[in-house]
């Protein structure tokens, strides 16, 4: 069964409060991201579990508070279908469910201009010499790694033959194409971390840290493949951890789009998906292709040939594009032919060593190319200087005056597959085609009503109990009328006293 | 089996990417010169002038 590919991402950014002497940087982090959440307004995150005090340190400016956990901290949705917490001392933010890569894109660009505004409007309150800095990326190259994860939804049933069962050759299916996908969607970094072996220039920044082939947990042992069961809808959600933080448009898109069309093509079923691109060792694949910057190492497939990355994503594309050119997942991927060619495109760019092009698309490339710029441009700078480190983790600084994708932009050297106008929309109002539409259409009609908001439900403050409105599936719209928001909330009251009188109070959060 | 896949032919024209400097390329090194000043008077401001200070600064929780 193919299934709607909607999809959104969770990604935690990179903070730090620099200038400050008297405080560890693990510390001030957390300070960091509350003082950017504190800019951003939104409507209160239902949380859950035990709520403990929270304090990050005796210099606190901002005082702690109470919070649920310390992976959902001060959670908020914003009008624009959005999400931002704090998660493990990094400023977490989650894009509104998405149905089409372009609307992706340009989703993670208006949520990374919202923080960027906070930030400028955080600073301001800071004292002089301190600054505070918000990095899209995933490690601080000293062995701490934070996450860029996907989300994609899948039917139950590739879930359960890939989880569950098992089944050949879903999971290696999976595992190898993200193994390759590096060459097109990673964000490259200077050196290498967490005990792996020494490198100048790696093209993923995640690499180093996928230590395992499938498993739950996404803080230790990072798997190539997250195993992780939280549906919110009627369909399964694929998590996945592998990805790269990149700020650069087209890969965003890249990154999206690709995962769509794949996880679209093991939905079609063996027909459609060959076994014939699974790497012997997708893990060991990833690492030697990582280290690779010059596209000529190979890995081995299961059927013993070698293949380097960019003759691995070949074989790969070549399957999407026969499914793609059936139509029948016209539905399921809005343009999937148009993703399909911009990925066959930005590959050719690759393959035909046409560095100049892959580069407006490529965040490793670009990176890589800023980075050999400034080593000609002066002489006395190698890999292990601390400006060339310094200008790697300035390349996602979201201060465009020092950020490196900024200087980009402005000197017009990178693609923007999405319209400025398509971004300031989405600072402001979700995707019109999914559940993010009618989220923010209820906190619009319900305003002060609502107690506390999730993805697939919305708390309301009824006339003496708090009482739950769920939300339609991922990928519908539903976008409820404010005659159906009065009789949803009227006959949910009505619900609640006669079918459930003995629910106490419940918790409520406040804005 | 050790053969080598060639799905289509590589251009002949095909370089290493740090041979290779074309319009794109110039431009970048240009504003790296540029960004490279730039981030020197941003960590001296900030007074990062060592590796030790940069790292200690920057270092992050571990995350998901």
């Amino acid at each position: 069964m193919i299934t709607v590919k909607t999809g959104g991402t969770d990604r935690e950014l990179g903070v730090a409060i620099l200038g400050r002497r008297y405080q560890k940087s693990t510390v001030t982090c957390y300070e960091a991201a509350r003082r950017v959440l504190k800019e951003i307004d939104g409507w209160p995150r239902a949380t859950s579990g035990v709520q403990t005090w929270y304090s990050a340190n005796p210099y606190d400016h901002t005082g702690g508070g109470f919070v649920s956990n310390p992976t959902d901290m001060g959670g908020k949705f914003l009008l624009n279908g959005s999400s931002i917490y704090i998660d493990l001392g990094h400023l977490e933010v989650c894009t509104a469910e998405c149905r089409s890569a372009l609307d992706y894109t340009a989703c993670v660009q208006a949520m990374l201009a919202i923080v960027q505004d906070a930030m400028r409007i955080a600073n301001v309150h800071l004292p002089q010499g301190e600054e505070l800095v918000v990095y899209v990326d995933n490690t601080d190259r000293q062995g701490n790694s934070y996450g860029s994860h996907l989300n994609v939804t899948v039917s139950r049933q590739l879930w359960d033959e890939t989880f569950n069962l098992r089944l050949f050759p879903n999971l290696y299916f999976l595992a190898s194409f993200q193994a390759s996908s590096i060459v097109l969607t990673g964000g490259g970094k200077v050196g290498s971390e967490d005990g792996t072996p020494a490198a100048d220039f790696q093209i993923s920044r995640r690499a180093d840290f996928i230590k395992t082939f499938v498993a739950e947990q996404t803080t230790i042992n990072r798997p190539m493949v997250n195993s992780r069961d939280e549906a919110l809808g009627r369909e399964a959600r694929l998590h996945s951890i592998f990805w790269d933080s990149v700020v650069l448009p087209a890969a965003n898109y890249l990154q999206l789009g690709c995962l769509q069309l794949v996880s679209v093509l093991m939905e079609a079923g063996s027909e459609w998906m060959h076994p014939s691109v699974i790497l012997e060792s997708p893990i060991d694949a990833l690492r030697t292709w990582s280290r690779d910057p010059d596209l000529t190492a190979t890995a081995r497939l299961i059927d013993g040939r070698r293949v380097t990355a960019l003759e691995h994503q070949e074989l790969l594309l070549d399957q999407i594009e026969r499914l793609v050119a059936t139509g029948i997942i016209d539905d399921a991927v809005p343009d999937a032919a148009g993703v399909a060619a911009y990925w066959r495109e930005t590959l050719n760019f690759l393959i035909n060593r046409d560095w100049d092009r892959a580069a407006r698309r490529v965040e490793w490339l670009a990176k890589r190319q800023v980075l050999q710029g400034a080593m000609t441009a002066r002489p006395d700078l190698d890999w292990q200087s601390l400006a060339i480190r310094h200008l790697d983790m300035s390349f996602g600084d979201l201060n465009v005056d020092r950020g490196v994708y900024w200087a980009l932009l402005r000197n017009d050297l990178i693609d923007q597959p999405v319209s400025q106008a398509h971004i300031t929309n989405f600072k402001h109002h979700p995707p019109s085609d999914t559940r993010a539409s009618a989220r923010t259409s209820l906190i619009r009609q319900l305003g002060d009503s609502v107690a506390s908001v999730d993805w697939a439900e919305i708390r309301v403050r009824g006339p003496k109990e708090v009482f739950s409105i769920h939300l339609p599936d991922p990928d519908q719209a539903g976008i409820p009328t404010h005659d159906l928001a009065a009789a949803l909330i009227e006959e949910k009251a009505r619900q609640f006293y006669s079918l459930s009188p003995h629910i106490g109070k419940q918790q409520e959060t406040h804005r | 089996m050790n053969e080598r896949i060639r799905p289509r032919p590589i251009k002949p024209e095909a370089a290493a990417p740090e041979g290779d400097a074309g319009n794109n390329s110039d431009a970048m090194r240009d504003l790296a010169d540029r960004l490279m000043a730039n981030t020197e008077e941003s960590l001296r401001r900030l007074g990062l002038a060592n590796a030790n200070e940069f790292l200690n600064a920057t270092r992050q929780s571990g995350g998901q």
